[in-house]
């Protein structure tokens, strides 16, 4: 919680440390310190409470097990109840669930989990799971064998708990006749809570797997001459004959008292509990003589298995004894076997179209994954039986056939709170479980996965795209799949949002000030807006729930050299996520100047522009040159010859070595020590100074000139390099100063070791080492305009009369840039003009134009003539009425698509950000708008809207 | 009766210390100027242990020392009672034997005498410990408590019939289902015994007094019942009546956390939960409140760092165990590792990385000491230096929670038991001519100058626990640590 708060305070005062000491040297203007130093306040500010807002608002009740919870939809399987609740609400307390319903009191003391898109069903039972290993004992018969005795209950079941299944069935075992006693858990919660039933049923198996068990050996111990070691007994049954036999033997055993182990004690303590006896069966013999054998001796239980169950169904049904119908599976490893019915392709949908009036419970394949519940359940939909029928079949009927109906399986008042929560429905193949809780503890929480799936009955992916009934899906922020079905990864959160939801790339406001807080001076050139941008505020997130997702941020006022316009992000989690591009477009504002001046200030900025463009382009072109000689081995190494001569010069020359230096004077109260390494080479100095304590080196390059030293420290500052001047006034004495813009520091410096230095980075020479070129120094405030004439992004320029535009439209194309052109009321006169030189034109707020005496909307007059516009609000949280705004072009004529462009493809296109932003093509940044309807019709709302893949709340 | 021969002649071949033990004792021992560890009370900077008659008799910083004394100089050693090692099988030829239910034998028939492991365990600082059968059982044999030198298990005896041994976890080749029905159908036979033992005193009885049996069976069960003798049980279950009754303990061994509620319910529904040791895997450190709500000792695994993987993520938790105990406020005992190859084999070890993990240096000590004393029921004797108590008695060449301190002596009943410079193992171990070793240890214990001993608070054995480097000097001496 700490964390956040201090590390962003720490980014507001870094920012307030560069602007300080750049105002040390040039008093600001009060406005420019301002921007940047009080949004920097304002960050930190939103930092501190935002987290606390949040921490107030409690994640989950797992501590208290009481909580409401919200969702889309819920599937009560109750009798009672309707079969779907939709919202559904339900209210847990003390991991019971106390109320549910459509619409239901929330008790104000609980805390809400809202989850939205959410299903919720019962948590599954495991009627029949290979959980526990048989148990490793001989006997036949074995009552005294209890499954509960296996169980861990510290176990951590996520695997299980993560499908969904929360109550499971512990058999003790198939491989003997009586196996022994089955046990009743559930997955999660307290270990002391997890036994449901510790002793559930009497586990029987009839059939193959029972027969010709091993010989019995009774140990005597200790034995001796008088104690003999009987010899193994052999056991029954090694036939359908013996199995019934075999039991009748032991209950008769069982009965007359005076038991002979605990075989046969427990045998008689269950039979006198009347425990339901669990009969596993699979031939259709061993049914009808399982349903014999209760009903001779009078007694409840169920069959399990049940793979020819057809064949006897209506003798089942007759018996009313239920039936745990275990799937042959076979959608994770195809099955060798498909069951007893030659005829049968699918052998559980043939068994299990034939069952009519059994009460059939669902459970996986025997020794397979309890986890393959939900899904070997849905492929019982094949067989024709119906979503309501299956899901209570993995739910409430096996609970009740268990014997735990009043505890689990159905969610209804009183009962425990063991719920799922899945991204969609509960038998489709795409949902997956989101959380699963077992009597109110959050046992399982699918991990945060960067991944999400938005579904909708439109999905308007450019002009020229629409997928009806589609799907988007958005990894790590980034669109990686859209049409009418995308790939769901395990894990992914999925909003469906309806057939009649609208999904819109995020809208792109072209000219906002969103940030600004107010501030109406200008900004120099060479600041970008990205550089005070952090963790978004209330203010942001208004605009961003109005669907406006970026906006290009430029000053209220440009500067006369041009200011940055930086494309930001209304959401995000932080500056790195929030930030488009540093700089996107460089604006200058003409709009009150006299026409025949604006074509010359502009055309001699860029001019200064060019003339540092063509310095890079020559290094580019020299640098590719060198390249290709180097590859070709042409080069004769004439750089690194020089080198070595001069090193070799200094080893007795005045300069080099390493310096103890002295500062003071200036801004410095007290001396401060720096080291100071150089280097002479012919009459060039090269070296570095290092400050104590101070991470950073500068590089210090110059001349000497006899005993004179004039050189610079190259370390970037908006009033050039630090200067030094000096001289050197004995042997091994330098003293001088150091000078930037108008303050001097005085330099004192001793040279205290004379041996050469060898440096790492290359020096501002012309040529490298090894006779590469080096790149020219950056000047920033060139650099926007560099990328401008390079066709990186664009000049926008804000204009207002039809003389205005010729004048800018002139010097665009002499200097062969894209230009935007801002408000431009007189674009209609140029209209062809603009079109011929692909001129975008973002249209002024105040739209409704006269002329003739005719009223004319200009987005739709120059949408129609073809002109690319887009939209701009001129504001900051005054964004969010934008949209309202657009509507109204809409009701002027223009068209609703045309609109739509406008507001993403056409201004990403503008701004050179369409491979970014600007549509929902694959590869661009997961920034969406979920509508209700078509987002111009009157009546559309904003449902949802995500930027960078995460919805912003 | 070859064996015994045998054993005789083995033991009595060995050097180590057995010759001190065979000669007769002074009868009164002074080790006098070291820093004493009583465990049980304050530490004491330079002092004097007196032993009189193979008891602790007086312990301080000044204390009258009898004139006919023999008194040893120990300044600048390191005085700690001596170890215990509250669960071993080591000291058996065999851990188990392959029955699976056998409460009627005793480790007495299996100790022996000769076994390396008691020469290692002297040579560890290890004093008492408690002979048990191992894991590989469902209720085992009668345990007993040993001192680690001695000619026959009877010389060895600290304590006799110390405890009888259950596994809940299961024996080899079996599951917890067998494990626990197995439980029950021993309890259940022995009330079927118990039954039909007073039915037969009963008519033993009336037979005696040539009457006619004139009452149904389950009265004269009744009657019977206060007619049992001790001497009437058989062997089979008398030490399960003598448990079920109250006059016996139980040592229980719980491998992961599910098994601690069912050896709790175990002791708990056979009437010896006040009386049982639960001797527990890494695990079962999930289920410490329960372990807690006993009120019993424990007894921890060797392995201390455990190490689990989360099913769905993949990701590796650790846990150190004794930490997780110590915060529950569980009393707790540490085991040796039984593989001699690791350094988890020292108990001083194995309470230095309790130190490293953030639990106190007075919680680790009784780890290793009074804690596996009271788990063994020997705490009345052994496990602190304390006036009356036996003299049990470990000299240390340094601070025991560091790793370069080795055993330099011990004092098992107040009789020097092993001195370093008599190890004759030890010196072919490490490969050196006799003089040369006696002459290095005197060196090294010169160096221990009072500045240089380590500080109490157990920082100095963190450092140097760590490997931090020692002089040169230092180092080769330290080498010789085994």
């Amino acid at each position: 919680m700490i964390a956040h708060p201090l590390s962003a305070q720490r980014e507001s005062i870094l920012i307030d440390l560069k602007l300080s000491s750049y105002s040390t040297a040039r008093p600001r203007t009060a406005g420019q310190s301002s921007v940047l130093t009080r949004r920097g306040l304002a960050r930190a500010f939103w930092a501190i409470v935002l987290p606390m807002v949040l921490a107030t608002s409690p994640a989950h009740g797992e501590e208290t097990r009481s909580f409401v919870l919200r969702a889309k939809r819920v599937f009560p399987v109750s009798p009672d109840q309707p079969a779907v609740l939709e919202p559904g609400v339900i209210v847990v307390r003390d991991g019971r669930i106390v109320a549910i319903g459509s619409d239901i009191d929330v008790p104000p003391d609980l805390p809400v989990v809202n989850m939205k898109d959410a299903t919720i069903v019962p948590g599954f039972v495991a009627s029949a799971t290979g959980l526990l290993a048989p148990h490793s004992g001989d006997e036949s018969i074995a009552a005294g064998y209890r499954a509960v005795d296996a169980f861990d209950t510290y176990g951590d079941f996520s695997a299980a708990l993560a499908s969904g299944v929360t109550t499971v069935h512990l058999s003790p075992g198939q491989h003997r006749l009586l196996t022994g006693q089955g046990a009743i858990v559930r997955l999660g919660g307290a270990p002391a809570d997890r036994i449901l039933i510790e002793r559930a049923d009497l586990t029987i198996n009839l059939g193959a797997w029972a027969f010709g068990p091993p010989r019995d050996v009774t140990y005597q111990t200790p034995a001796s001459s008088d104690v003999a070691i009987p010899p193994s007994v052999r056991q029954r049954p090694d036939s359908r004959l013996g199995q019934f036999l075999a039991l009748d033997e032991a209950l008769e055993q069982s009965r007359r008292g005076s038991p002979a182990s605990i075989h046969v004690a427990e045998l008689a303590s269950a039979w006198e509990r009347n425990l339901p006896l669990r009969l596993q069966v699979r031939r259709s013999a061993d049914i009808s003589g399982a349903l014999e054998f209760l009903k001779r001796h009078q007694r409840r239980g169920y069959l399990v298995g049940g793979a020819q169950a057809w064949v006897v169904a209506d003798e089942i049904a007759e018996a009313g004894v239920p039936l745990v119908y275990t799937l042959a599976g076979g959608f994770r490893n195809a099955s060798r076997e498909v069951g007893h019915d030659p005829d049968a392709i699918e052998a559980d949908v043939t068994t299990l179209s034939r069952l009519k009036g059994v009460t059939l419970a669902l459970a996986g394949p025997i020794g397979g994954r309890v986890g393959d519940l939900r899904l070997a359940a849905a492929t019982a939909l094949r067989a024709g039986l119906d979503e309501q029928a299956v899901l209570a079949a993995i739910t409430r009927i096996p609970a009740e056939i268990l014997g735990i109906g009043d505890r689990v399986g159905h969610l209804a008042p009183g009962m425990d709170a063991d719920l799922v929560v899945l991204t969609g429905d509960p038998l489709a193949t795409s949902s997956h479980v989101r959380r699963t809780y077992v009597g109110g503890v959050l046992a399982y929480e699918a991990p945060n996965v960067s991944a999400l799936v938005v579904r909708a009955g439109t999905i308007w992916v450019d002009e020229n795209t629409r997928v009806d009934n589609g799907a988007v899906l958005i990894e790590n922020g980034v669109i990686s799949a859209v049409g009418p079905t995308v790939p769901h990864p395990p894990l992914a959160r999925v909003i469906d949002a309806g057939p009649d939801a609208f999904v819109t790339p995020g809208f792109i406001d072209a000219f906002g000030h969103l940030g600004f807080d107010g501030d109406r001076s200008s900004t120099p050139p060479d600041i970008s807006f990205a550089s005070a941008v952090g963790v978004p505020d209330v203010t942001e997130r208004r605009v961003a729930r109005a669907g406006i997702t970026t906006v290009l941020t430029a000053p209220y006022a440009a500067s006369a050299q041009g200011s940055q316009i930086a494309a930001i992000k209304t959401s995000g989690k932080d500056r790195e996520a929030r930030v488009v591009r540093k700089t996107a477009g460089v604006i200058f504002d003409v709009h009150k100047s006299d026409p025949m001046g604006v074509g010359k200030k502009l055309k001699a900025r860029l001019e200064a522009a060019k003339k540092y463009l063509e310095k890079w382009q020559k290094y580019e072109k020299e640098l590719a040159e060198w390249k290709e000689k180097k590859a070709k081995g042409e080069l004769t190494d004439g750089g690194a010859k020089r080198e070595e001569v001069s090193e070799q010069e200094g080893e007795v020359d005045p300069i080099t070595g390493t310096w103890a230096v002295t500062l003071s004077g200036g801004p410095i109260g007290e001396p401060q020590s720096a080291t100071m390494k150089l280097r002479l080479t012919g009459s060039e100095i090269e070296g570095r100074i290092t400050v104590p304590g101070e991470a950073v080196e500068g590089k210090i390059t110059g001349t000497l000139d006899g005993t004179h030293i004039s050189a610079q420290i190259d370390i970037e500052t908006p009033f050039g390099p630090p200067m030094i001047e000096a001289d050197i006034v004995e042997e091994d004495h330098i003293v001088g100063t150091i000078a930037l813009a108008d303050i001097q520091i005085d330099l004192d410096a001793r040279r205290t070791d004379k041996s050469a230095v060898e440096f790492k980075v290359a020096r501002r020479r012309t040529r490298g080492k090894d006779g590469r070129p080096l790149p020219p120094s950056v000047d920033e405030s060139l650099e926007p305009l560099r990328a401008v004439l390079e066709k990186k992004i664009p000049i926008v320029i804000a204009v207002d009369t039809a003389a205005q535009i010729e004048a800018v439209l002139k010097v665009a194309k002499e200097f062969e840039v894209s230009l935007v052109l801002l408000d431009a009321a007189g674009a209609t006169a140029h209209a062809e003009k603009l079109v011929e030189q692909s001129v975008g034109v973002i249209v002024p707020k105040r739209v409704l134009r006269r002329r003739h005496d005719r009223w004319y909307h200009q987005a739709d007059d120059l949408s129609r003539k073809g002109v690319s516009i887009a939209f701009q609000s001129d504001a900051e949280d005054g964004a969010r009425t934008l949209p309202l705004s657009v509507l109204h072009a809409v009701e002027r004529g223009l068209s609703a698509d045309a609109a739509l462009a406008a507001f993403t493809t056409q201004v990403s296109r503008m701004f050179k950000l369409d491979d970014k932003i600007g549509s929902l093509q694959l590869g661009r940044q997961g920034d969406l708008v979920i509508f209700s309807g078509h987002p111009f019709e009157a009546g559309s709302r904003v449902q949802r809207v995500i930027i960078g893949g995460e919805e912003v709340e | 009766m070859n064996r015994r021969v045998s054993t005789v002649i083995v033991a009595a071949c060995m050097a180590v210390g057995a010759s001190s033990a065979l000669a007769i004792p002074p009868a009164k021992v002074a080790l006098k100027g070291a820093r004493i560890i009583p465990v049980v009370g304050d530490d004491i900077a330079v002092g004097t242990l007196l032993i009189e008659n193979g008891r602790i008799t007086a312990i301080g910083e000044k204390v009258d020392v009898p004139y006919d004394a023999m008194v040893v100089d120990v300044s600048g050693k390191v005085l700690m009672p001596g170890m215990i090692d509250a669960h071993s099988s080591r000291g058996l030829d065999v851990p188990n034997e392959n029955l699976p239910v056998t409460p009627f034998l005793d480790v007495y028939d299996a100790i022996d005498p000769s076994k390396l492991y008691f020469e290692d365990a002297l040579r560890d600082g290890v004093t008492s410990v408690h002979v048990v059968v191992g894991n590989n059982c469902v209720i085992g044999s009668v345990s007993r408590v040993v001192h680690p030198i001695g000619l026959t298990p009877d010389e060895m005896t600290l304590q006799p019939a110390a405890a009888l041994k259950f596994s809940v976890a299961p024996k080899r080749g079996w599951d917890r289902m067998a494990q626990m029905a197995t439980f029950r159908e021993t309890f259940r036979e022995l009330d079927e015994y118990l039954e039909n033992l007073a039915e037969k005193k009963y008519e033993e009885s009336v037979e005696k007094k040539d009457e006619k049996i004139d009452v149904g069976p389950d009265e004269a069960r009744k009657r019977g019942r206060e007619l049992i003798k001790t001497e009437d049980y058989d062997d089979e279950h008398r030490i399960l009546v003598k448990l079920t009754r109250g006059a016996f303990g139980a040592i229980i061994y719980a491998g992961v956390a599910s098994d601690v509620s069912r050896a709790v319910a175990l002791a708990g529904d056979h009437g010896f939960a006040d009386r049982s040791t639960f001797v527990v895997g890494p695990d079962c450190y999930k289920a410490v409140d329960e372990l807690k709500a006993t009120g019993r000792p424990v007894v921890l695994d060797s392995e201390l760092l455990y190490r689990e993987r989360d099913p769905v993520s993949g990701d590796v938790k650790e846990t150190f165990v004794p930490k997780v105990y110590a915060d529950a406020g569980v009393e707790f005992s540490l085991l040796p590792s039984s593989d001699n190859s690791l350094a988890e084999r020292y108990l001083n070890y194995q309470a230095a990385r309790c130190v490293r993990y953030g639990l106190s240096r007075k919680l680790a000590l009784e780890s290793i000491t009074i804690n596996p004393a009271r788990a063994i029921g020997v705490a009345d004797r052994v496990g602190s230096l304390e006036v009356g108590k036996i003299a049990n008695v470990v000299v240390m060449s340094g601070d025991p929670l560091d790793f370069n301190s080795w055993v330099e002596s011990v004092y098992i009943n107040g009789i020097s038991a092993y001195v370093r410079d008599k190890d004759v193992r030890l010196k072919q171990l490490l490969g050196e001519e006799p003089a040369d070793v006696a002459a290095e240890s005197t060196d090294s214990s010169e160096d221990e100058s009072p500045a240089e001993a380590p500080k109490p608070d157990g920082s100095a054995a963190e450092e140097k626990a760590e490997g931090a480097d020692k002089a040169p000097a230092d180092k080769s001496s330290s080498d010789k640590t085994p």
